[in-house]
């Protein structure tokens, strides 16, 4: 049985291994696990990609515009929110998240960064 | 005035009311040993061991009901206190472990006497800290003791860099603390507490069964008042011994593995367990499938994360158990009178009778050989049940835990959880330091004895008048007991005998005094010496 498990963490050195060992401790696997801010950098997030706004009704258009900019995708859309999913580096996503504030974020979360190695190039 | 790190720990530490540290030095942590040389309100007491210091301090804590205190250095220093960490963590234990560490610069270079004790220690701690800068140490020591007390109790270690104890800062108390992440329930949910009423009110054939969380919440009163008001029969596990009477009309003794027959035959019949301060242990429950089958479970427990972990629980009511049961009482009170438990209760403490009358505690008592339970009656009976027993793991355990009646809290000290050997002789002595105007005595085993025997000079220097009684059979004996059930009878590796020194001779070349009884009837002489001839110390050697 899959579970994804979303917890609020104190932003402090130590605290993915704090929580992962709950699971490790206990013989378990874990498929994924990602930890990121959120917008009180006190707090950290562990989960996964999604980021829900409630915007004004007149707004809407114009977040739907801030998304397409940011290559971002709308992942859900209700009569008060939208649930935004963006992905790039650090400057882009940190840029959308000023910009989208006045629009009021309701829940946020952030993966933090993942990476993969390039080919080297033959010369 | 700036004060130096090691100024602000022991400042600290005095603010916490500190008047007792377990520790060993070393390289890292001269600094606060140099500050505790002339602190007159803090003793230091060396121990011979970093594993002694921390069973020591864990000693202190579980006969105090105060928070205990261990300082040691940095790499193997800090590694020795892991076994002593995880066993108070195991029976949370309330205590502070600070380790030294080498410079923050160092940190992570392999530097010599280097271990990450923080990354050691996170399962095994209930948090624990490094502190990377000075200006953060006062918070933390104040964090520390918050957590270690608060909630359920558990060990805290703080990993202190040399930098860090060196360096120079002001110092800043911190007059409260609070820590947003962290606020344990107390307060019991109302509405389940009047379901757990009912549900008692209810019950045809209850049983309680109380835990180590009664001693550490002091709900010893409680929860007697609670027995006697509706007639129900009491059952301990290992950790909750002395929480209620055990000469107590009601109690059943202990249950589990080790446990009286008619303990476990009330839990397997009964309609209505309690669980009070418990965690339903494996040892406790057999086979979870089959425990307590007729039975509806309320299970009070400030840990919400004991709650339904090995059990199936009908009303779980998380918070102080103290709390809870005062809470439970009143909504009990309330609902009928004394008489009619009584009433109620007739036939089903008649059964329980029976089953007493069945199958009692016993053992065949032999002239010539020294029965192990004949010697824990011995001090039992000696000691009127007044003294502070202490025990290694083993069967020496279990025969200290069947024998001998705990009828107050904190009078017993046993390793449960973990069942950590060498346990027992340095949790005596901080329960020596704790209380000094008490009779300490260490059950022991051979085996389990010589794993931390080295704290005989912790006692012989400190003139602690503890008692340690040996029940030598030369053998290792519990792990024996199950090669003989389990294994054929195939007894690989558990024979001591001839390898065992000559534990009269030991305690001698420690200056602590040395008896040795080989028959039944130089058994009472041996545990009544000290009174007659005013010795510090002594070593029994029961064979």
């Amino acid at each position: 049985m899959r579970h994804t498990i979303s917890v609020l963490v104190e932003n402090k050195f130590g605290v993915l291994s704090r929580v992962s060992g709950l699971f490790s401790g206990r013989g378990y696997n874990i498929e994924s696990i990602s930890v990121g801010e959120t917008i009180d950098p006190q707090i950290s997030v562990m989960t996964i990609v999604t980021i829900k706004v409630s915007p004004r009704k007149a707004d809407r258009l114009e977040l739907l515009k801030l998304t397409e900019i940011f290559r971002g995708r709308i992942v859900d859309s209700g009569p008060t929110t939208y649930t935004i999913e963006i992905t790039g580096e650090e400057g882009k996503m940190n840029a959308f998240i000023e910009l989208i504030k006045p629009f009021g974020i309701k829940e946020f979360v952030r993966t933090g960064k993942v990476a993969i190695a390039r080919e080297g190039i033959k010369k | 005035m700036k004060k130096s790190g090691a100024e602000i720990l022991v400042e600290c530490l005095k603010k916490e009311g500190v008047k007792h540290i377990f520790g060993y030095p070393g390289g890292v942590v001269l600094n606060i040993f140099d500050t505790l040389y002339d602190e007159k309100d803090i003793q230091l007491i060396l121990t011979r061991h970093e594993q002694g210091a921390v069973h020591a301090a864990d000693g202190y804590a579980r006969a105090s009901g105060k928070v205990g205190v261990a300082l040691v250095t940095s790499g193997p220093g800090a590694t020795n206190t892991v076994t002593g960490i995880a066993n108070a963590s195991m029976d949370s234990v309330p205590l502070v472990v600070f380790s030294g560490q080498v410079p923050t610069m160092l940190i992570g270079n392999d530097a010599f006497q280097e271990a990450d004790i923080v990354g050691i220690t996170r399962p095994c701690t209930k948090y624990n800290y490094l502190v990377k800068d000075i200006n953060d140490l006062a918070l933390t020591v104040r964090e520390a003791f918050h957590i270690a007390s608060t909630g359920r109790p558990g060990p805290v270690l703080i990993d202190l860099p040399k930098d860090v104890t060196a360096g120079k800062a002001d110092f800043v108390w911190p007059q409260q603390v609070k820590i947003r992440s962290y606020n344990p329930t107390y307060e019991g949910n109302k509405w389940m507490i009047k379901q757990a009423a009912q549900e008692i009110a209810r019950a045809k054939k209850p049983v309680i069964m109380a835990g180590g969380g009664v001693i550490i919440s002091n709900a010893s009163k409680e929860l007697r008042e609670l027995a006697e008001f509706m007639d129900i029969p009491v059952t301990t596990t290992l950790m909750g011994l002395g929480g209620f009477p055990g000469t107590h009309d009601l109690s059943l003794g202990m249950l589990g593995m080790h446990g009286t027959y008619y303990a476990n035959m009330s839990m397997q019949n009964a309609d209505l367990i309690v669980g009070i301060g418990v965690r339903f242990d494996d040892r406790v429950t057999g086979k979870t499938s089959s425990f307590a089958p007729h039975a509806k479970i309320i299970h009070l427990d400030i840990d919400p994360t004991s709650i339904r972990k090995n059990v199936r629980v009908d009303i779980p009511v998380v918070g102080d158990v103290k709390l809870v049961l005062k809470e439970l009482l009143k909504f009990l009170k309330d609902e009928a009178a004394k008489e009619q438990w009584s009433a109620i209760r007739k036939s089903w403490l008649n059964q329980i009778q029976q089953w007493k009358k069945e199958r009692p505690l016993s053992y065949r008592y032999d002239e010539n050989i020294i029965k192990p339970e004949f010697v824990v009656e011995k001090i039992y009976e000696i000691t009127k049940g007044n003294a502070i027993i202490c025990t290694e793991v083993g069967q020496n355990q279990m025969w200290a835990a069947q024998f001998y009646k705990y009828d107050k809290p904190r009078k017993w000290l046993s390793s449960g959880g973990l069942g950590t050997m060498g346990y027992g002789f340095p949790a005596a002595i901080g329960a020596q330091f704790a209380c000094p105007h008490d009779l300490v005595i260490d059950i022991a085993g051979d085996g389990s004895i010589q794993m931390n025997i080295q704290e005989l000079a912790t006692a012989v220097i400190n003139k602690l008048p503890i008692k340690v009684a040996i029940l030598n059979n030369g053998y290792l004996g519990m792990v024996r007991q199950w090669q003989e059930l389990f294994f054929k009878e195939r007894y690989s590796h558990t024979h001591l005998e001839s390898g065992n020194p000559d534990f009269v001779k030991v305690a001698e070349a420690y200056g602590a005094v040395g008896l040795r009884a080989i028959k039944p009837e130089e058994v009472e002489p041996v545990i009544m010496f000290e009174e007659e001839e005013k010795t510090e110390k002594k070593l029994k050697a029961v064979k």
